[in-house]
């Protein structure tokens, strides 16, 4: 995804508390727990985020039928002179045998223009039917990432 | 159906108007799975800052690229198709909005690959950029 905005400010909306929150409100989410842990230089930031299963395609519903909890981690490193910087993701679906695992990269392009590269590895680690699960869930995570830059360009446009 | 010897560079493809209401938008979110709430429900859209309920963008770009599967007469031609959301698609109940998309032959590759740059506005608001299609179309018999 592109943004108006450098990537010092698309990396200091990411790890902004609020931001995070928004994102959650934007998904649907039930409930959430936010915890970022700014230091010099990087973040690591932990969301929880408890899940509608209303909404979820019946074959995963099956698999889930208490409701699905998602936390995702994701840990920034230091950014490069430009400010461009690499995280890793993970995101664990408590009682659901997936996982989701890779990198998120937030590129300069220039001083007041930036990408951002999601680059994640989705897998249902269930024998037979985890394929298939895997390509009905592509819309979801997918829609997931379309609604997070949605919110960010409404959050920049709201603050500017 | 197009006549591939016959495309030159430059040609535009036949424009088109699609019109987008709610329903259109709960349509796509079962067919897809996509149901995240800022596609329907217009109280949570508005208070994380949006003008309204917003289109999927996936569902955006599946309808602009209708201008290129109709002049070629074959989605299965699609070989790669690329788009940079820039706006978000506001679709007010009632009302709705209008997806107008135009298309234009960019280039035309050594190995017959048509490339077209599509234009998607919305009330003369460019909602897509950099919206490329690449088209191999089968060899006319």
């Amino acid at each position: 995804m592109h943004n108006d905005i450098s990537a010092d400010e698309v990396y200091a909306m990411w790890i902004d508390q609020q931001f995070q929150e928004q994102l959650c409100r934007a998904t649907g989410a039930l409930s959430w727990t936010v915890d970022v842990d700014a230091r010099a230089g990087g973040a690591t930031m932990r969301v929880r985020r408890k899940l509608p299963t209303a909404g979820l395609p019946y074959a995963i519903g099956k698999i889930v039928p208490t409701g699905l909890t998602t936390t995702e981690t994701v840990a920034w490193g230091l950014p490069a002179a430009d400010g461009a910087r690499t995280a890793t993701l993970s995101v664990d679906f408590a009682g659901a045998p997936a996982t989701m695992k890779g990198t998120i990269r937030l590129l300069a392009d220039g001083a007041a223009a930036s990408t951002v590269v999601v680059d994640a590895d989705f897998r249902v680690h269930l024998p037979l039917i985890g394929a298939r699960l895997e390509r009905i869930a592509v819309p979801i995570v997918l829609g997931v990432i379309d609604t997070e830059e949605a919110t960010g360009r409404a959050w920049v446009a709201g603050a500017g | 159906m197009i006549d591939v010897s016959t495309v030159q560079v430059g040609a535009e493809l036949p424009a088109q108007q699609f019109p987008i209401q709610r329903l259109d938008l709960v349509r796509y979110a079962g067919a897809s799975g996509d149901f995240n709430i800022i596609h329907w429900n217009e109280r949570v859209a508005t208070s994380v800052g949006l003008p309204n309920v917003i289109a999927h963008g996936m569902f955006t770009m599946a309808s602009a690229i209708r201008v290129v599967t109709d002049w070629v007469g074959d989605p299965g031609a699609v070989v790669e198709y690329g788009v940079r959301f820039t706006r978000p698609v506001a679709v007010p109940d009632p009302g709705g909005a209008s997806l107008h998309v135009a298309g234009k032959v960019r280039a035309i590759r050594d190995d017959g690959i048509v490339e077209i740059d599509l234009i998607a506005t919305v009330d003369g608001k460019t909602v897509m950029a950099k919206a490329r299609a690449l088209v191999r179309p089968k060899a006319s018999s």
